[in-house]
């Protein structure tokens, strides 16, 4: 049975919907820029992916006004009973804020991943089954995988993927304190690259059967998925990167595809050295040739659970066009990275495959195989 | 279905393999490593500094796999799913108030990396040296049910050899290690009570499983 991504929308940084972050990436032009936001603070930086018309009101969460606009337009328009799944890191943290700086012990509860879930469901009409997914950095790309996975074994014909995360001081103290963090706009894959940028997003994503009538115009089938842990360190990752490997490779394998169809790779690439120089040494590890590969957390941020769908969003958008986005902020790649990465779009090659890879705290790594719907 | 199963709460933990064969005891003092490492089998680094629900969580997971002999046959590619927030939100709560009360100038890092909902699932994939794939998924319907179901697929997609589901709360944790081949009835003895929370559902285990023989 073929599995696609049908229907999809976002919001980042660079705005709402798909074009501003298509023509934002190939643009080259970052969208993160010093906020003021945690100026008292002393935190390692002030960079940050925010959207910067989000309408909050005073005891709403970010996540919230994102997916309100985002979801409210979809009110009705999917049968009641479709399951969807939503992926998070953080979710609502702006109560577990509340709850220390204002001393609001019973803000607590309201920050439950299945009150937002709740909220979400409500939003669209939906009164079917329903799932928070987590898995660090992966979130979203896990929630995919595990939708795909009830299509194809035939649970349900669609699946509803929602993903969001958003800029918080919760979890810019957390970075900072782990020293994680970029002082200039990320730049991922870069022979300078020396941290990360948090940015923050929602999106959206239809997963059907192809069969499905909701499938008419999809630009991408999935077509295999995997995920492994390193087992190594809570955050630092696996110099060997067999976790990410492994799941490369089985990916594959569920595909009954070579590594060698493989022509772009969308990968995680934070702009930490470890992540990014972990990645380059499972891409070259499992491939023969280097590949188009590009990062979109230079541009967009890193937007912690969502940042899988959103990569997967823009990876079915480059099977569509045919253009691999270069990776915004890099100026000079990483040794390991030379011939893989681009700062300018490329061609990709006629009926390759694309590779959308992730990797989190825990040692969590995951990879997803897409091909073009035209093409499959 | 269901191989093994391991719980564990602040005061007892316990354990039932494939055949029926059952082994409890009181739970030691978690601050203690060198008891806890007996208990688990194996060193685990940083045991004494985990969250208080992570410790709860690794010695049921570890409870589990011990019981279902998948170690013993070479078996290392093991999934790890977890359901529960209360842990996660306490993590949450304790890591903001340390970096208020510490001047909110920088969080500290050893307590954010807490604040995942896979935190515990991470550390026992460290401690047990596991390889699968590892997942939190709440359900809204039958989150325990829906958890089992989910490590199954899992393993039938060859994503895993075998999966340990993880039940956790603040002050209880039940795993359930799912493998492909059918169990020896564990799920049958659990008709009716698995949906209930961690606390009341090691309860029920450790009364059910209190006169069965000892592995």
């Amino acid at each position: 049975m073929k599995v696609v991504i049908a229907q999809s929308d976002v919001v980042t940084s660079y705005g709402w919907g798909m074009d501003p972050l298509w023509s934002g990436l190939l643009s080259g032009k970052p969208a993160i820029r010093p906020t003021p936001w945690f100026a008292e603070r002393g935190f390692v930086s002030n960079q940050a992916a925010l959207i910067a018309d989000l309408d909050t009101n005073s005891d709403g969460s970010r996540v919230m006004a994102m997916l309100r606009r985002l979801l409210t337009p979809l009110a009705g328009k999917f049968d009641p009973q479709t399951p969807i799944l939503l992926a998070t890191i953080v979710g609502e943290i702006e109560y577990v804020q509340r709850a220390v700086l204002d001393d609001e012990a019973q803000s607590l509860a309201q920050a439950r991943p299945e009150r937002l879930l709740q909220q979400a469901k409500t939003i669209l009409g939906l009164r079917g089954s329903g799932m928070v997914v987590s898995s660090a950095c992966a979130s979203s790309s896990a929630a995919i995988a595990l939708a795909a996975s009830m299509i194809r074994k035939g649970q349900t014909e669609k699946v509803l993927v929602v993903a969001c995360d958003a800029v918080s001081e919760f979890v810019y103290s957390g970075f900072s304190g782990l020293l994680s963090l970029s002082t200039q706009p990320a730049r991922p894959f870069g022979a300078d690259c020396d941290g990360l940028s948090l940015g923050e997003a929602a999106a959206w994503a239809l997963v059907t059967d192809a069969r499905a009538p909701e499938a008419n115009g999809c630009s991408a089938e999935i077509l295999g998925w995997a995920s492994a842990t390193d087992a190594v360190h809570m955050t630092a990752t696996d110099r060997c990167a067999q976790g990410l490997s492994r799941a490369i490779e089985k990916a594959c394998g569920m595909a009954k595809r070579s590594p060698q169809d493989v022509a772009l790779i969308a990968a995680h690439g934070t702009g930490t050295p470890f992540n990014d120089t972990m990645e380059m040494t499972a891409f070259r590890a499992v491939f023969v040739e280097p590949r188009p590969t590009f990062s979109i957390k230079g541009g967009a941020g890193h937007t912690l659970g969502a940042a899988g769908l959103l990569q997967l969003l823009v990876v079915c958008k480059a099977l569509a066009t045919g253009i691999v986005p270069g990776t915004v902020g890099l100026n000079a790649p990483d040794p390991l990275a030379r011939d893989w990465v681009s700062r300018k779009p490329t061609a990709m090659a006629t009926g390759g495959l694309a590779l959308s890879t992730n990797s989190g705290f825990g040692g969590v790594n995951t990879a997803i195989l897409l091909e073009g719907a035209a093409r499959s | 279905m269901i191989n093994a199963l391991g719980w564990c709460d602040n005061q007892r933990w316990g354990r039932v393999g494939p055949q029926g064969a059952s082994r409890q005891g009181t739970t030691p003092d978690l601050s203690a490593s060198a008891e806890v490492e007996t208990l688990i089998g194996r060193r685990v680094k940083y045991f004494a500094r985990m969250p208080i629900q992570t410790r709860i969580g690794l010695i049921a997971m570890s409870q589990a796999l011990q019981a279902s002999g998948w170690v013993e046959s070479g078996m290392r590619e093991i999934g790890m799913t977890t359901a529960g927030y209360n842990g996660c939100l306490d993590a949450n709560h304790r890591y903001f108030r340390d970096y208020v009360e510490t001047g909110r100038v920088n969080g500290r890092g050893s307590l954010f990396i807490y604040t995942l909902a896979t935190s515990t699932v991470g550390e026992a994939a460290i401690a047990l040296r596991l390889s699968g794939p590892t997942l939190y998924v709440h359900s809204d319907v039958a989150p325990v049910t829906t958890l089992i179901e989910l490590s199954q697929q899992m393993v039938e997609e060859g994503q895993s050899q075998g999966a340990l589901a993880l039940w956790s709360d603040t002050l209880a944790a039940v795993c359930f290690a799912v493998g492909a081949e059918v169990g020896d009835g564990l799920d049958e003895m659990l008709d009716g009570h698995r949906e209930l929370n961690p606390s009341m559902l090691t309860n029920h285990l450790t009364t059910k499983f209190s006169g069965m023989r000892v592995a």
